[in-house]
């Protein structure tokens, strides 16, 4: 009888003790973080313009002998290469499109490179953020365990 | 027979030590691990935040760049028409220039490197010393005078 309830016991015990060796230890999570730095984009400048001198000359009914001879004079070859008041004044107003969507690519460049440089900032000012968040779950995690045991033993 | 009682007591006993002592250190480090992942996912929490943070403040930095570029078209299309009105206003260029002849072309000639000047310092000309002294911004350039900065000229 007491040897059945020897055999009862330590086989409970022997199937109490391999259950629990079933339980395993919960995987842990790494997490990382690991930003990457870009190489800066340098581009040289545009090349500075210089225009050429460009001299406009009205002949008039009036006054076509007089240039005819101002020509003449100069030493250049007598051909005028004319356009009426209307195409003058579109050529006028085509030079100022022009103008005008030169400064609109600048104003585009100007919005680009603020944009970028200012994402650049908050790029680096969110990574340290990242760096010291990580740092303090570093130190939490790296905190010595200290048991039960541990923290009733008076001469610890 | 008390004897054989007592040892198997204590057998038992120290089994149920054992196994007491094991669970306690099984649960203490499983309870380790669980605490550091509830700061790894603390952290990829905070991480997130902060992402979404930044997006919006991206996102406020992106419209607050397309009203600026929208302002300045707008400020360079009312520039660019100003040679138009101009114009316009002259109703006939090519009766005025029959009838002054001399001083219509010299409005063209100087017009025309005024103009030329204006691409000049868009490219990044660095102003001549006429420029940078002039007092007001017709003074500086009447093809472009919105691209005038102010005057360095003391008194």
């Amino acid at each position: 009888m007491l040897k059945r309830s020897i055999k009862n016991v330590l086989g409970c015990g022997l199937v109490v003790l391999l259950l629990s060796s079933c339980s395993s230890t919960p995987r842990l999570i790494e997490v990382s973080a690991t930003p990457i730095d870009k190489p800066e984009l340098t581009l040289p400048k545009v090349d500075r313009l210089e225009m050429r001198k460009v001299e406009w000359v009205i002949v008039t009914e009036e006054n076509w002998e007089e240039v005819k001879q101002q020509i003449k004079k100069s030493g250049r070859p007598l051909a005028l290469f004319s356009i009426t008041d209307k195409g003058y004044a579109n050529l006028g107003l085509n030079f100022s499109d022009i103008r005008a969507l030169v400064q609109q690519q600048q104003t585009i460049i100007a919005a680009y490179e603020s944009y970028y440089k200012n994402a650049e900032e908050a790029l680096d000012t969110a990574n340290k953020q990242v760096d010291s968040v990580n740092e303090e779950v570093k130190k939490t995690n790296n905190k010595p365990e200290t048991s039960v045991l541990d923290k009733i033993n008076p001469f610890k | 027979m008390g004897l054989k009682i007592a040892a198997v007591m204590f057998i038992l006993m120290a089994g149920m030590a054992g196994i007491g002592y094991w669970y306690y250190n099984d649960s203490q480090a499983k309870m380790a691990v669980l605490v550091k992942n509830a700061a790894n996912a603390e952290t990829a929490s905070k991480i997130s935040e902060q992402a979404l943070v930044s997006m919006k403040k991206d996102y406020a930095r992106v419209t607050e760049e397309l009203n600026s570029v929208n302002s300045k078209f707008s400020q360079i299309r009312t520039q660019n028409s100003v040679l138009a009105k101009k114009l316009q206003k002259l109703d006939d260029l090519g009766e005025a220039a029959i009838a002054k002849t001399e001083s219509i072309q010299r409005a063209i000639n100087g017009g025309t490197k005024n103009a030329g000047r204006c691409f000049e310092i868009l490219s990044g000309d660095p102003l001549t010393t006429k420029e940078k002294e002039a007092l007001n911004a017709k003074a500086f350039n009447k093809e472009c005078p919105w691209l005038w900065t102010g005057s360095t000229a003391t008194k």
